[in-house]
């Protein structure tokens, strides 16, 4: 008998404990975002954006990272630097699930400051007959460049013009195949950059870039594309 | 002689006032029936000697078998006890080792033979197992002298082996080493009554906590080493016990005997007997010490006459502040530059010439003393004295506050200090051979202030507390708390008890009354040097704030007393009757009745302006002389007949206590004594800006701005804040009834099954009067749920709004009043087995699970009547309704053991253990941002959570203004459906608002262990090294026993978005709703996992005992 009742209050416990995680909120994550870091800072050689303590990301100056993988639906903290010096921490991002982000580091040893565009890269599907394309002038140490205009293979790509750092891209479609870019001064004929022979794919989307070629100089820029 | 003691009794009853009902019970009783036997046949033995002697002191206490042969012994102090039974014509005999426990009554039945007769013919029963005395109805519990030595305690805290009752739950201050109280039937432990030798040692002011006396202090009221017993009452349906809607946690001490023995001991720890940090980073704890010493020494001064008994105990501790800046890997970050707090600094130091103190790792002192004095005195055989004294002596620094959102620099903090001391008289007399009696008398001083950092002359430096935003919703703090700055408070409570027992054989009849006094000082004037604040480090460093506060005294009212105290006092009559009766041998029922009376001394100032404001309110109300009755019914069936099976329960009311400063409020906050200033609050009428509207330049070199100063903004008008207390308020009440059974399923091995009912009366309840319900229309202009919610229904007021109090003299006018409300039910399954068990010989402990809710109107964690008010999550805040306790307890799983091995002689081993497994606190949702318009601050709007067909019909996600959150509304609102739809709690009110406390914190392990070894020295000499590990789980693994929270029980997971009028709504009437998973200290989620009890922390020990 008392075996009986030693066995009913186990089954009770049991039946009430089943219960006990019913009100502990744990947190669905989103799908992840994912950032591209670009470098286009005057002088630092590789920027390092290290997000939640843990992932790091390294870009040559000049050039843009792969994609990394990020929290999304909650503020993801970073910090922005070197790898010998963190030039900024408490930066923060809140990205949706499963949005892509690329990040560009501007700005000097003195000083690096992030600037953010929210990048849809996976608006044009994979078997589409034609690419996308979009452009940002992001370089700094301008003045016949303030504002510039996109061309390639000898024709205006995009209609309008840029200025440095502030215009928000649009994406344009662009046929498959060879391209010599050009930024030109705008309303006029002056070539500031190019970049040639550039193999454009369909089903993918792209983006050309400016950034300086050297520190301290006016008007020397140049273009890149990922 | 009777007539004397009736007359005392009577006078007693009468004559004497008191304050808040508390008493108990601090000696035992040995009843049972004498028979003799004659032949083959037994029958009652009336007039039977009985002579009980206490074996450790040779008190003798004495009795006469009634008509039916019964007797009842009462008085007696706990311990062992040899019985010897005279009768002319029988064999006179003795029993040995009865055991008498507090509260608890032994059973001695004896059949006596013929003095003719050859042969032992004597025929003993002793019952020791006290769950089995008859006299034991409710439900409740006594923690041995054995299990007090042998359990683990850092602390050495009544609490740590009070946890061991499966209805208890430890109260922890989250992040610190503080004194834990204890939580009885998901209860606050505000309603607990805890005593030392049955008089009051209650924090009774309750401003702290733990809910013991000095414990503010963060100090314990008396040294565990003077604790010989612990009773933990629940449901003890014994009219003399009362004072609780929690539970009732009486400690006896311990008394000298005729040998002389004693200890000494040393206990300490640091940073190397404390567990790495419980994040990634695993960081060793901060350099830190903890030292307890002390002794004890007790002794006959006269042989089987006088007795002494001291102990003393020192501690010192220093315990680090862990909370680290700009370290996002740390798990307390204050994610901010120690260069902004450079500049703070230094400009607080070159502008307004003040020391603002430092930042970094800040160590917090906790030292302690006290002292127990006890002397035991036997008259003779009928009178029995008991004389103690008790000091003790506790400073703590206190409010350096920091965390992830505040960072204070030292100035901020202060010294508290606390000096209690009491006296406590009692006197057991044995009137004759059916009348006994128990007086008691006690005294209690307690003194409490908060020392301020002072100038060379000694005096605090007056400067105001300065709030600086240095980033979203991050503060860096400075100057003196503000509600220190003028802060002070002395108690004096006597209290007088006398229990008149009349045994009439059958019936045992007890007649009592419990009476006490309290008087309270209380100083208390926040924002004495003024509170600031500025809008950044530019704003600091331009003299620019934001928001300013003051408190004053009104000088005309205070005889020119700029700092005047509410000095007030109160008493509480309470007269008791109680009818014990044996019904047969087997069924003991008893049934009483009390009643308490509150009385207040004196009233608070009148404010006519306030009463003619909010005509039939008056500030110099006060609750006094309303009756409270308890009734109560207890029985006890022996159902086998053997004591191995029985039944027992009741029915009854318990009226508790409320904290004193509850009603101390009223006092300090009638618009009268002290006025109050605001400017640049969103509801205040003043703004902070000067007369031309501009910003004002703000002094901090000079004493706090009042109105009258000429740089006083001039349009600004007095307001003040108004406390006051219902004329009908009563004290809480609970109607808690018990059924259990207790089978002995082996030898000293028992299960009990209990399950508990409890109904409250009486709750302490809140409402601002001053709130105006909204006139708004929120859908359209024809729109007839005009003040409600277009969402659900709820009451919405005029917050936010120019015209949105009923009068803007005043602020807050709180009302403390009463209001039935909330329940209780547990169930319990208890398996307690002793150290003769025959499964493992040597073990003794207790397993238990119990299932327990409670819920209620208002949870009183907090201590002024404002946050009273606004801590408790509501739909309506004026009109809250019973939801699931803060301390409600839901799943536990307790269980304590202790085990000793002797090696050789001498030389012995003991490991004693306790686990407790429960569910994570109850917490609830609310939104960040004041949706109903009350003014709240804090956020105390319970949630709605939407379902997916509200979206854009009931619900908008407005798309983020906050430049960094680059997130859709679709995204948003598919986050947040995603979240509601995983858990199934959320999930069950979608569409509904979800009630208060509705979630539960991780569930918690904690598993602590002692071990001790015994080494032999001269003579019986012993020498014992100790080592105690709480929360050993994490030393097992660093991801075991990890205690997560949420602060203050309120998450503010969902954003609201006001519109220009401060209104969640759009144009629609549509709920405007924000939500961002949210990231706490650094992680994703709402749990901060507590730095300091996540972490297993050693203790090593020494005592040498003679």
């Amino acid at each position: 008998m008392i075996r009986n009742y030693l066995l009913s209050c186990a089954c009770f416990v049991a039946f009430l404990a089943s219960s006990c995680s019913d009100g502990v909120i744990t947190f669905p994550t989103p799908d992840p975002a994912q950032v591209r870091i670009v470098n286009v800072t005057q002088n630092v050689a590789v920027t390092r954006v290290v997000f939640d303590s843990t992932i790091i990301v390294d870009a040559q100056r000049g050039k843009a990272s792969d994609y990394v993988q990020v929290a999304a639906g909650r503020p993801l903290q970073f910090t922005l630097g070197s790898p010998a010096k963190v030039f900024r921490s408490n930066l923060r991002y809140t990205l949706g699930g499963s949005a892509r982000v690329i990040l560009f580091a501007r700005g000097d040893t003195n000083g690096l400051v992030e600037f953010r565009r929210e990048i849809q890269d996976t608006l044009i599907s994979a078997q589409s007959p034609e690419a996308l394309i979009r452009f940002t002038h992001m370089a700094e140490n301008v003045d016949k460049a303030y504002f510039v205009e996109v061309w390639s293979n000898g024709a205006r790509l995009m209609s309008q013009e840029y200025e440095p750092g502030i215009s928000s891209p649009s994406y344009t479609p662009i046929k498959p195949g060879k391209y010599d870019f050009e930024i030109r001064e705008a309303g006029t004929t002056n070539v500031l950059t190019k970049l040639s022979n550039v193999s454009i794919t369909n089903g993918q989307s792209y983006m050309l870039y400016t950034y300086d070629a050297v520190a301290g100089t006016i008007d020397n820029i140049t273009l890149d594309i990922f | 002689m009777i007539l004397r003691y009736a007359v005392l009794i009577i006078a007693a009853l009468v004559l004497t006032p008191s304050i808040l009902i508390s008493q108990g019970v601090t000696t035992g009783s040995i009843t049972g029936t004498i028979k003799g036997k004659s032949g083959s046949v037994s029958s009652a033995l009336p007039g039977a000697m009985i002579r009980a002697v206490h074996v450790a002191t040779g008190s003798v206490y004495g009795a006469v078998s009634k008509n039916k042969g019964q007797f009842l012994i009462r008085g007696l102090r706990p311990g062992t006890y040899t019985v010897a039974i005279s009768c002319v014509g029988y064999k006179t005999d003795t029993v040995r080792g009865v055991n008498v426990d507090v509260g608890e009554s032994s059973t001695v039945n004896l059949i006596l033979a013929e003095a003719a007769s050859t042969g032992s013919e004597i025929t003993v029963s002793v019952d020791r197992d006290g769950l089995f005395d008859g006299s034991k109805n409710g439900s409740g519990s006594v923690i041995g002298e054995a299990v007090i030595s042998a359990s683990p305690s850092i602390n050495r805290s009544i609490s740590d082996l009070a946890r061991m009752n499966p209805y208890t739950n430890q109260v922890s201050t989250a992040g610190s080493d503080g004194l834990q109280g204890v939580s009885i039937m998901g209860v606050n432990s505000r309603f607990n009554n805890f005593q030392i030798d049955g008089a009051v040692a209650n924090d009774v002011f309750a401003l702290g906590s733990a809910g013991t006396a000095g414990s503010q202090a963060n100090s314990n009221f008396v040294s565990l080493d003077a604790i010989e017993r612990i009773r933990v009452n629940v449901s003890p349906y014994d009219i003399r016990q009362s004072g609780f809607t929690g539970g009732l946690v009486n400690a006896i001490t311990r008394g000298g005997t005729n040998t002389f023995n004693g200890s000494v001991f040393v206990f300490g720890r640091n940073q190397d007997l404390v567990g790495n940090s419980p994040d990634a980073a695993a960081r060793p704890f901060d350099k830190f010490y903890d030292v307890q010493f002390g002794g004890r020494v007790g002794g006959p001064i006269v042989k089987d006459k006088l007795f002494f008994h001291l102990t003393a105990e020192g501690r010192q501790r220093s315990t680090p502040l862990e909370v680290s800046l700009d370290d996002p890997s740390a798990l307390n970050n204050f994610a901010m530059s120690s260069a902004v707090l450079d500049k703070i600094i230094e400009i607080t130091k070159n502008q307004y010439g003040y020391d603002p103190g430092s930042y970094g790792v800040t160590n917090i002192r906790n030292n302690s003393t006290s002292l127990i004095a006890r002397f035991d005195y036997n008259i003779d055989e009928s009178n029995k004295v008991q004389l103690r004294h008790n000091f003790t002596y506790g400073i703590q620094d206190r409010n350096l506050l920091r965390n992830n959102l505040n960072y204070s620099l030292t100035s901020r903090m202060n010294t508290f200090e606390s000096i209690n001391n009491q006296t406590v008289l009692q006197w057991n007399a044995r009137i004759n051979e059916s009348m006994s009696n128990e007086f008691r008398v006690s005294y209690t001083q307690t003194n409490d202030r908060r020392i301020l950092p002072s100038n060379q002359t000694g005096q605090a430096i007056a400067f105001p507390e300065v709030r600086i935003q240095v980033g979203a919703g991050m503060n860096v703090i400075l100057g003196p708390e503000r509600s220190s700055q003028a802060n002070a408070l002395d108690q004096t409570l006597i209290a007088i008890t006398d229990d008149f027992t009349w045994f009439l054989g059958d019936h045992t009849i007890t007649l009592g009354t419990h009476n006490e006094f309290s008087l309270f000082n209380n100083l208390f004037i926040q924002d004495y040097f003024g509170s600031i604040q500025y809008s950044s480090v530019d704003a600091f460093a331009d003299s620019t704030a934001n928001y300013y506060r003051v408190s004053y005294a009104n000088t005309d009212v205070t005889n020119g007393n700029p700092m005047p105290r509410a000095s007030w006092s109160m008493a509480q009559f309470g007269g008791y009757v109680q009818d014990e009766w044996q019904i047969d041998d087997r069924l003991r029922v008893v049934g009483g009745l009390r009643l308490d009376i509150p009385v207040f001394w004196d009233t608070p100032y009148e404010n006519a302006a306030f009463a003619a404001a909010f005509p039939g309110r008056s500030t110099s109300q006060v609750p006094t002389g309303v009756m409270l009755f308890s009734p109560r019914i207890g029985f006890n069936y022996d159902i086998s007949g053997d004591k191995t099976l029985q039944l027992r329960g009741g029915s009854g009311l318990f009226t508790g206590r409320v904290a004193a400063v509850w009603l101390s409020n009223q006092y300090s906050n009638t618009g009268m004594d002290l006025y109050r200033a605001e400017l640049g609050a969103n509801n205040s009428p003043n703004s902070i800006n000067s007369a031309d509207g501009t910003p004002m330049k703000w002094d901090l070199t000079r004493p706090a701005l009042r109105p009258g100063d000429s740089a006083y903004p001039g349009s600004a008008i007095n307001t003040t804040a108004i406390n006051i207390t219902d004329g009908n308020f009563s004290l809480p009440q609970v109607w808690r009834s018990t059924l259990a059974t207790d089978v002995k399923i082996a030898r000293d091995v028992t299960l009990t099954v209990e399950g508990m009912y409890g109904k409250f009366l009486n709750q302490v309840d809140y409402a601002n009067l001053n709130l105006r319900q909204s006139n708004m229309r929120y859908i359209s202009s024809s729109d007839t749920s005009v003040g409600l919610s277009p969402l659900d229904g709820r009451k919405m007021y005029a917050g936010g709004t120019a015209d949105s109090l009923v009068d803007r003299r005043f602020t807050q006018v709180i009302l403390l009043r009463s209001r039935d409300g909330g329940q209780q039910y547990s169930i319990s399954t208890q398996l307690k087995f002793d150290s003769n068990n025959e499964f493992v010989p040597g073990l003794s402990g207790m397993a238990s699970y119990t299932y327990g809710r409670t819920q209620d109107l208002n949870s009183s964690t907090a201590a002024t009547a404002g946050s009273q008010w606004t801590s408790t999550d509501a739909i309506d805040p004026n009109n809250v309704t019973v939801g699931i306790s803060n301390f409600d307890q839901l799943h536990r799983i307790a269980f304590n053991a202790t085990y000793a091995h002797t090696w050789t002689a001498g030389y012995s081993t003991s490991i004693g253990l306790f686990y407790s497994g429960s569910s994570g606190r109850p917490y609830s949702i609310s939104y960040a941002q004041d949706y109903n318009g009350d003014n709240a601050s804090g956020g105390n709007d319970l949630v709605y959570i939407p379902r997916a067909e509200d979206y854009n019909t009931k619900v908008v996600i407005p798309k983020p203004t906050d430049a960094s959150d680059l997130r859709s509304p679709d995204q948003i609102w598919a986050q947040i459906m995603e979240l509601v739809e995983s858990n199934p709690i959320l999930k069950s009110y979608q569409g509904q608002i979800l009630p208060r406390n509705a979630l539960r914190e991780p569930w918690i392990n904690q598993l602590d262990v002692r071990i001790a070894q015994d080494i032999p020295g001269f003579s019986d000499h012993k020498i014992q090294f100790t080592l105690d590990v709480q929360n050993f789980l994490n030393l097992l693994s660093r991801s075991w026993g990890l205690q997560r929270f949420v602060d203050f029980q309120s998450s503010n997971l969902f954003g609201l978005v006001l519109n220009s009028q401060n209104k969640p709504f759009d144009s629609q009437g549509r709920l405007m709703m924000s939500y961002t998973e949210p990231v706490t200290n650094g992680q994703a989620g709402i749990y901060t996992t507590d730095n300091f009890y996540s972490r297993w922390r050693m203790q090593l020990g020494v005592r040498y005992s003679f």
